[in-house]
């Protein structure tokens, strides 16, 4: 668990975090959104001690950080930056076994584990794993960056723009896998974002942060449907906006009992993949069936189109 | 096996010749010295003063060597900064007085021989390794610093894992530097009765004899080639293997 307890950080006279406090539980991802100077980045570098706060202060299971030399603390903390920022002059080998090298590991462990991050994150060990960082695209540098981070067996992952450099295909593709990557590993993870909508994707909560202060913490749904304020609210104004919230959720909330032709829809499917296959079809409603089959119900057009829509308050 | 290396191995072999028999150059500078004056310079061996003429010039560079190369990782640590002007300003001092000023100035301290030389040489090299040194160790890319921060690197550990070795090759630019330097500048050494190639050029010009000058001249010239030669293969090995 980490807890961020009103923490601030001024350099000189402006503050670029201002009393901000946030807990982020075991196993739980954290989105952190904001524009650039809005002090994410910041914040986040207070876990890790990459910046020390000048008020407040950061516990992370129970210890406050501050107590913890530094580098012995980032030995149990993994930490991606944008641009992977591998070492140019050592292997991908090499950069991701940086840290268990730290903590001497034996060596025969050194290599099953790199070996297996590497597999893990879809590089073979024998062709990557002698690579110089020249040598690999920005996507594979990223992945290697993401190993360097999880090598020496971290409960914590601190994110830091790290899809930011990556072109759109590539990005999509790294975001599917950091969130299977997640389940598996049963990781705690905080990233930084720009970006709303990859927030939405990795974050079980997204913290909104403008110019040093926190302006609302909720589920990707609760931030998209209810803004707190005006400059939250213009981060999550865009014409798809009721696409994005139909993406969050699934069609098992709106499942109801009928029955209608033509192709079922999966009862795990987004409610955004449902109205897309209604509206394909010209159809008003579609069965919906379970993972084996079964036949569950009926899923409307007219409750998809209200489930898009700003809530009433 | 270009033109390049086939004049470098024709130079190695032609200097190796030279020092291992003399005389058989004899013909060559014949017409260079005057009517009835020896042609090789026989009033020491040719290969000794060489070998003391390297000797003195690597001893000095192995000291500035060491003084520059720690000076820069001084003035780039946090407790250290503030000294970077001054230990600028002091290195470029050393460059801008002439060696002979600085052998005049180590006469009466240390007397005369190979000390003063010794002494010149070391204040000569520091500049170029020092200002090299310096500018190798700002190449580490902000990332890899802050990547190395996170990993969990101590401040020494990520001077010797990650920052010196991308600063290798500049500091090897710097010691090429310093070398071809010391090479000429340990000629002047024996002004003040170091054992040098200089002995050769200065007799030359002492006895007008143009044979002499030619044999220390050369001798000198091919050394710093050649030095400066290998010391660039190795910093393009370096800078292939330590890229940025």
């Amino acid at each position: 668990m980490i807890a961020i307890e009103r923490l601030s950080k001024r350099y000189g006279e402006t503050a670029a975090v201002a009393d901000v406090s946030l807990e982020i539980a075991e196993g739980e991802s954290l989105a952190i959104v904001g524009s650039s100077g809005s002090g994410k980045s910041t914040l986040l570098k207070t876990i890790n001690r990459l910046v020390e706060p000048s008020a407040g202060r950061v516990v992370v299971d129970g210890e406050d950080v501050s107590t913890v030399a530094p580098h012995l603390l980032r030995r149990r903390i993994g930490y991606v930056m944008q641009g992977a920022g591998l070492f140019p002059h050592r292997t991908a080998f090499e950069n991701i076994s940086t840290t268990p090298r730290l903590l001497r590991w034996e060596e025969p462990r050194i290599r099953a584990r790199v070996d297996e991050l590497l597999t893990l994150l879809g590089l073979d060990p024998a062709t990557y794993g002698p690579r110089k960082p020249h040598e690999l695209s920005g996507g594979e540098q990223q992945r290697v960056g993401v190993a360097r981070a999880l090598a020496a067996e971290p409960r914590v992952l601190l994110m830091d723009e790290p899809f930011g450099a990556l072109d759109p295909a590539v990005r999509a593709k790294a975001q599917v896998d950091l969130a299977a990557l997640r389940k598996r590993l049963g990781l705690t993870i905080v990233l930084v974002t720009h970006d709303m909508d990859e927030a939405a994707r990795l974050g079980d909560r997204i913290a909104v942060m403008h110019r040093g202060r926190l302006l609302q913490q909720g589920t990707p749904a609760e931030i998209f449907s209810r803004p707190a304020t005006p400059e939250v609210a213009a981060l999550v104004a865009s014409d798809d906006r009721p696409f994005r919230l139909l993406a969050l959720g699934s069609v098992r909330d709106l499942v109801e009992p009928g029955s209608a032709a033509g192709d079922p829809v999966a009862v795990e499917a987004t409610l955004r993949g449902a109205l897309g296959a209604l509206l394909w079809s010209r159809r008003d409603a579609a069965p919906v069936v379970g993972a084996g089959g079964e036949a569950l119900g009926i899923v409307t057009l007219k409750r998809l189109i209200e489930a898009g829509a700003e809530p009433k308050a | 096996m270009n033109v390049a290396f086939v004049a470098r191995v024709a130079l190695i072999v032609s200097v190796a010749a030279f020092l291992a028999a003399p005389s058989i150059f004899e013909p060559l500078l014949r017409s260079l010295a005057p009517e009835g004056a020896p042609v090789i310079y026989r009033h020491a061996n040719l290969a000794e003063l060489t070998a003391l003429h390297l000797g003195l010039t690597a001893l000095a560079l192995a000291a500035s060597a060491l003084v520059g190369v720690i000076l820069a990782i001084s003035v780039t640590q946090p407790w250290g900064r503030e000294f970077l002007p001054l230990s600028r300003s002091l290195a470029n001092a050393g460059q801008t007085f002439p060696p002979v000023a600085v052998l005049a100035i180590a006469v009466p301290a240390v007397g005369f021989g190979a000390e003063p030389t010794l002494i010149a040489l070391i204040i000569y090299g520091i500049l170029p390794v020092f200002e090299n040194a310096l500018a190798g160790l700002g190449r580490a890319p902000a990332r890899a610093l802050e990547a190395a921060d996170a990993c969990g690197m101590t401040r020494a550990q990520r001077l010797r894992k990650v920052e010196l070795p991308l600063a290798l090759p500049a500091i090897l630019a710097g010691l090429r530097l310093a070398a071809i330097s010391g090479v000429a500048t340990a000629t002047i050494g024996s002004a003040v009765a170091a054992r040098t190639l200089g002995e050769v050029v200065f007799a030359g010009l002492a006895s007008n004899n143009l044979a002499y000058v030619v044999q220390g001249a050369g001798l000198i010239a091919a050394l710093a080639i050649l030095i400066s030669d290998a010391l660039l293969a190795m910093e393009r090995k370096a800078a292939e293997a330590f890229p940025v």
